[in-house]
């Protein structure tokens, strides 16, 4: 039996896990900085770092202590050293080292985004690999050919926005408040959020200076337009937070006029096309800038960067959301199957932050069923950053003879 | 493990990660055993920790008997102090030692008293960016560094200006203020004094846990001075 401590802090949750032989979670603590970031519209990445530091010690007294282990019971220490906000990385990266030493267990380094790879196989008795994973977050947009826990080749990886960095923008397109992805499902299905005008993060669009603000792991866009925001499935939406009816009760729409709640109805995901972005024909690879613009021009006319928005119904918005939502699906879920018929494999996972996003989960499933292909997603607790995942992949790491020493550093970028 | 402060042997870590060049020193009650220093710990953060595996290695000491970390808390590069801090809070998690967090102007201001005859007055500056110093000023007495005033973050000649005669000037600071500096009529120090060190961080920290000056860990947090850049633009934005 291999007891691992897992160290997660490469953006804006502090988290912390005890898991025993990469499978079974024994504690899974995530301390969310959304409240901190929430009224600036994206992860400020000064601010990540200074609450990192305040939380990430008690964060692994509580794994420990839910999980009933004292530090002779942990075997292996690991931790998320890439990708992710430089500044954040290395506290969780320094306490680890600093355990490893002090407590004389191997370190290992694990990349975060091969960890959500992974993170479809946590409680599983049997992982589902060799699979095709699809990874989707707000920092990333990744096709991952999963040979084995250790082995996993990245086939494809977007060439701008990461999928739930779209979804956030959108958000902000329309209003919506932060974290903005999540809302533009709920929005797609005819539930607004509640709010008067100028509570939401649109406050903020334009003023926001991208370096200051924003800062994703491995983003490779800088747009003056945006301040970025992550992508919480589990932070509060609306009065009485999660899914279901709750947001429904509210009489006010993001954009503050009244929304009676018989009025609101589902959005159409037809009534608007929106364009694919499929690149060149084999690409594995995806964009989704195009889309993003193309909703803008939609709501505030071609060309401009403002307005129109106060000019549409509550009916309108849902189309909008529905459509675009509609539009990303189809491109991550051809740009998989396309990976699927290249490599010939069986089985497809999902995972990421937005793999909280229902209607993706439901139509990838739908494809792989009449495809005959077996499908898994991740839980919905390792969709968002966790220490769990870390741990998890940890375990196979160091099972592999992966072990790091104590001067590894934090990088921004994967590898 | 006895770790009280009646203990005169017990095993004590100094952590300075503050600036350019940071360092480490592992002692038995007043005797440092051994240092080592690196470079740009701010960039390099590889480098820290193997440092304090090898100055214990050198100094024969196990990380479980580090009873207390004296820890170089502030101002200075808000990614140092971070990498510093965490590690104290980590090793005292660990093993249970306790916290001293020492100001790092202080441990600047008494390189001074390396001197022959030190100014009556000192005045401490680093860069603070956007035009501004992170500055103190300290009395020395009798040998002795006294804080004159808190660490804040200032406009440089509104700061140094009207301080008569017989005041000395030193700090990383210097460099990027030259003109305020030469203006304010200060003696500038030797600039070998201006790097603060692990040796200075622990004798400071030393005499403060005699006074039982010790931090708890859960809330034991850099000294930035200045708030996130993003925060100051919301308030100024807000206000």
């Amino acid at each position: 039996m291999t007891t691992v401590l897992g160290i997660e802090t490469s953006c804006d949750e502090t988290s912390a896990a005890i898991v025993v032989d990469g499978r079974e979670v024994r504690s899974n603590i995530v301390a969310s900085q959304f409240d901190l970031h929430a009224k600036y519209g994206g992860v400020v990445p000064e601010i990540a770092a200074r609450a990192h530091i305040e939380r990430l010690d008690s964060v692994i007294e509580e794994a420990m202590s839910v999980a009933g282990v004292t530090a002779n019971d942990i075997d292996v220490i690991a931790v998320t050293n890439r990708p992710g906000l430089v500044g954040a990385l290395l506290i969780g990266v320094t306490a680890a080292k600093t355990l490893a030493w002090a407590w004389n267990k191997p370190l290992v380094a694990v990349d975060h985004i091969r960890a959500h790879a992974y993170s479809t196989a946590i409680e599983m008795e049997t992982p589902p690999f060799p699979a095709i994973g699809l990874i989707v977050s707000g920092g990333h947009s990744s096709l991952f050919h999963i040979k084995n826990p250790t082995s996993i080749e990245l086939l494809g990886a977007t060439t701008d926005d990461a999928a739930g960095e779209a979804f956030d923008k959108v958000a902000v397109i329309l209003g919506l408040p932060f974290p903005g992805g999540p809302w533009v499902e709920k929005v797609a299905s005819g539930i607004f959020p509640p709010g008067e005008p100028g509570t939401s993060v649109r406050a903020e669009v334009g003023r926001v200076p991208p370096a200051d603000v924003g800062a994703r792991r491995d983003s490779r866009t800088s747009d003056p337009l945006f301040g970025l925001s992550p992508w919480l499935p589990s932070a509060p939406l609306g009065k009485g937070g999660g899914d279901g009816e709750a947001g429904r009760a509210s009489p006010t729409s993001a954009v503050g006029r009244a929304v009676p709640t018989h009025d609101a109805r589902p959005g159409n995901p037809h009534a608007i096309d929106f364009p694919r972005t499929w690149l060149t024909r084999d690409s594995l690879d995806f964009s989704f800038s195009g889309i993003k613009t193309a909703v803008m021009y939609h709501v505030h006319g071609q060309g401009k960067t403002s307005g129109g928005l106060e000019k549409l119904s509550p009916g309108e918005l849902a189309d909008i959301a529905a459509s675009f939502q509609q539009a990303m699906i189809d491109m991550l879920i051809k740009k998989t199957m396309l990976a699927v018929k290249r490599t010939g494999l069986k089985t497809v996972v999902l995972g990421g932050g937005v793999a909280a996003n229902k209607t993706l989960r439901r139509a990838l499933e739908a494809e792989c069923v009449k495809c005959s292909m077996q499908f898994h997603a991740a839980k919905m607790a390792y969709c968002t950053d966790n220490g769990a995942m870390i741990a998890a992949l940890g375990y196979h790491q160091f099972i592999a003879g992966d072990v790091a020493d104590l001067n590894i550093e934090a990088y921004p970028s994967t590898v | 493990m006895q770790r009280t402060v009646e203990n005169p042997s017990f095993c004590a870590l100094a952590i300075e990660t503050s600036s350019e060049h940071g360092s480490v020193a592992v002692g038995r009650g007043r005797s440092i055993l051994a240092t080592q220093q690196f470079s740009r710990p701010q960039i390099h953060i590889g480098a820290f920790v193997p440092a304090i595996r090898e100055v214990c290695g050198e100094a024969g000491v196990k990380s479980q008997e580090i009873a207390e970390i004296y820890v170089s808390h502030g101002p200075g590069s808000f990614t140092g102090l971070r990498l510093g801090v965490t590690a104290a809070r980590t090793i005292a998690f660990a093993c249970g030692s306790r916290l001293v967090a020492v100001p790092t102007l202080e441990a600047i201001a008494n390189h001074a008293l390396e001197l022959a005859t030190p100014p009556a007055e000192i005045v401490v500056i680093l860069d603070a960016k956007r035009g501004h110093v992170y500055a103190q000023s300290f009395k020395c007495d009798n040998g002795r560094i006294q804080p004159a005033d808190e660490e804040a973050e200032v406009e440089p000649n509104q700061y140094l200006l009207g301080r008569g005669a017989n005041w000395g000037i030193m700090g990383a600071g210097i460099a990027s203020h030259r003109e305020a500096v030469l203006t304010s009529g200060g003696i500038i120090l030797p600039e070998h004094l201006y790097q603060p060190r692990a040796e200075i961080v622990y004798q400071l920290g030393f005499e403060r846990s005699r006074r039982s000056e010790f931090v708890d860990r859960r809330s034991f947090t850099p000294l930035y001075v200045r708030p996130p850049e993003a925060e100051e633009r919301w308030e100024a934005r807000h206000r």
